[in-house]
């Protein structure tokens, strides 16, 4: 396995989404890549824990769909509108602003900008992505500290790392797939458990 | 003697509680939901406004008065109880109009191409969901006229309602949906129309007309009435009402059209689909509605320069575009379901119909050219066709087609180009209509075919909805 570098990333990014090999990032607001990696925004939905009257939510069991409230912050300068304000030791589902597309031979793991880790806010806890995902990446976002934090909206608070696999012949896939139930997502989903 | 002080008191404490209530359900809609610019400020004008009321009510009760300027309060009580029932039902519509529970990136695409139509002028588009399976720009002019008499007669620091404020209505559900929300342009269309002095000018126009018709054909004489002018006064209204109806319609589509292309065709094509069917409708003119194949033959010719597109990609719409485009009012292809007010002559409303529809020819020429005046830099086919060796619209296909958002996209140069909302819309509508296997063979999923293909729909509106989103967003970065 090796890491994509920036020029790696570059040029498969400018590749057409027919080749299996491609990257897709859309909106591209910014083309500085890091040499090893790519910076995600923060996306303009949210879903919260909702205060529900569901005396316990049941995998499997119950529909959960409608468990994490649904908020939207747009995109814009007015400050006081596009923050979600998230309270110590909270934790609320966001997604990245950048809709992403994986190549075939490619995983990708997403990590929490150092700056943001520093403010004891954590990214994520399903960090992996497989080879042909697509969609806007989900982003569990955790207050760890002990005072609210402001989240800006289209503030860049992820990177993502581009792993290469290392297939035989064999294990490659010669065909895009779009397979699971996230795939396609502009926004963060409710749980979907599929008994 | 009624105790008109007490009066005063009990009906202004009954507005009072009214003016707190609405202000607190508006406050704590406020409080959870985000709105878009124009429904904040929408919102605001009426908490001024309830404002404006609950000031002048405790005044007016806190008064001591004499019998005959206590009658006038309450005659200006009941001026503020109108209004209030006007507010009553807009609070709660948009209340529920945040920005979840509407077309989001497609209204700010809406009013920014309102703007740009309507300049220097301001415009504020305030979509609302409707009840009804269908969409319709309200008519405000009663309820602004009700702000002005109120200002003018009981209230003077009353708001009048701002001019630029207009309101259009979609099928709630229809929230997340994209593609049949193209109908909300033709809805701006007729807000447009409103501002245009057309409307008069019709009025007008007919009134000279009919005159000349009345004459011509010894209208009178025919119909013997008591009251000939009053016959004549009925004549006209059915006349002005429904000819002014189609004008409105006519102009509302042209302008969707010249905007959207051929996406506000497909549009009204995928709502056909919901409504229940009226093959009455399709070759008769309505009381307020031209005939549905009059409304497609005028979109076959404003879509002329579409029809190698549209003939390619969708042949069953070309061709009805075409059979449509056929039809003539010489041919008597069209009727008028309605009955005119000439009592039992058949012959005479034939002719008045005829007449009708041959001032009608004219007054579409004339709308056209106003049309045309207005939305002159509007070119949709320049950004769906820009070939760079590629164009936009095969570059949207191919993202979507691979379950991408089609908002960055490179073309053989690998140069990057943003596609502009129009084409999003106009090449979604066509994978929506003609491309969707190429997608769903990709869709590796246990469910059914058709649960298959409504997830995916649902997602293509998303995607296009993101699409037209991440474009506003880069045009807001100046990376355009």
């Amino acid at each position: 396995m090796s890491v994509l570098s920036k020029k790696e990333i570059e040029v498969r990014l400018k590749k057409s989404p027919e080749d299996l090999e491609s990257i897709i990032i859309t909106p591209l607001l910014d083309e500085k890549f890091d040499h090893d990696s790519v910076d995600l925004r923060l996306g303009c939905y949210f879903r919260v824990p909702a205060v529900s009257t569901t005396e316990c939510v049941k995998p499997y069991q119950d529909t959960v769909e409608h468990y994490p409230e649904l908020v939207h912050k747009p995109y814009g300068q007015d400050r006081e509108v596009n923050t979600l304000i998230l309270q110590p030791h909270h934790a609320v589902l966001a997604s990245t602003l950048e809709y992403i597309k994986m190549p075939g031979d490619v995983s990708g793991q997403i990590l929490t900008k150092s700056s943001w880790a520093r403010l004891f806010i954590s990214i994520a806890s399903a960090p992996w992505i497989h080879p042909f995902y697509r969609g806007c990446l989900t982003l569990e976002v955790t207050n760890l500290g002990n005072v609210p934090v402001a989240l800006p909206v289209g503030k860049p608070m992820a990177q993502l790392v581009f792993i290469k696999l290392e297939l035989e012949d064999e294990d490659k896939i010669k065909k895009d797939v779009i397979e699971g139930s996230y795939a396609g997502a502009v926004m963060p989903e409710a749980p979907k458990f599929k008994a | 003697m009624p105790d008109l002080d007490a009066q005063v008191r009990n009906e202004g404490a009954r507005i009072l509680r009214l003016c707190k209530d609405l202000r607190e359900f508006i406050l704590s809609g406020q409080a959870r939901k985000t709105y878009l610019d124009e429904t904040k400020d929408f919102l605001e004008y009426i908490k001024q406004s309830l404002k404006a009321i609950d000031e002048f009510v405790r005044q007016t009760i806190n008064k001591k008065m004499a019998p005959p300027l206590t009658k006038v309060s309450l005659k200006g009580f009941d001026l503020i109880r109108k209004v209030l029932s006007w507010i009553y039902i807009f609070v709660k519509e948009a209340i529920d109009a945040d920005t979840l529970s509407i077309p989001y990136s497609l209204i700010l695409f809406l009013n920014h191409t309102a703007k740009e139509l309507q300049k220097p002028k301001k415009v504020s588009l305030v979509v609302l969901g409707s009840s009804n399976l269908m969409y319709y720009k309200y008519n405000l002019k009663y309820f602004s006229n009700l702000t002005r008499h109120l200002e003018s007669t009981v209230i003077k620091d009353y708001p009048i309602l701002p001019e630029d404020v207009g309101v259009l209505k979609f099928p709630y559900c229809a929230a997340q949906e994209v593609l049949v929300n193209c109908i909300l342009f033709h809805e701006m269309g007729h807000y447009i129309y409103e501002k245009t002095n057309l409307e008069q000018q019709f009025l007008n126009d007919i009134g000279s007309n009919l005159t000349k018709f009345v004459q011509d054909n010894r209208v009178i004489e025919k119909l013997k009435p008591q009251d000939p002018q009053l016959a004549c006064n009925k004549l006209f209204n059915y006349v002005g009402g429904l000819m002014s109806s189609w004008a409105d319609e006519i102009f509302a589509d042209i302008v969707a059209i010249r905007i959207l292309g051929p996406a506000f065709n497909f549009a009204c094509l995928v709502m056909e689909q919901l409504l229940p069917t009226d093959i009455e409708r399709n070759r008769n003119f309505s009381r307020t509605h031209p005939a549905d194949d009059f409304r497609f033959k005028i979109h076959a010719k404003w879509l002329g320069i579409w029809d190698d597109i549209i003939r390619n990609r969708t042949p069953d719409v070309f061709d009805r575009l075409k059979n449509c485009e056929k039809l003539e009012f010489e041919n008597k292809d069209f009727g008028i379901s309605c009955e005119p007010p000439l009592g039992e002559d058949k012959d005479l409303k034939e002719k008045l119909h005829t007449w009708m529809f041959e001032e009608f020819k004219k007054m579409v020429v004339k709308v056209e050219k106003e049309v045309l005046s207005k939305t002159a830099d509007q070119k949709p086919i320049s950004d769906f066709n820009k070939n760079n060796n590629e164009s936009n619209d095969s570059l949207i296909t191919t993202a979507l087609e691979h379950g991408v958002v089609p908002s960055t996209v490179y073309d053989k140069k690998k140069q990057k180009r943003h596609p502009n909302p129009t084409t999003i819309l106009n090449s979604g509508f066509l994978f929506y209509l003609g491309g969707m296997d190429a997608l769903l063979e990709r869709v590796k999923s246990s469910d059914s075919d058709i649960e298959k293909r409504m997830n995916y729909e649902k997602r293509l509106n998303q995607w296009l909805a993101k699409a037209i989103e991440d474009w506003q967003i880069l045009l807001m970065e100046n990376k355009l």
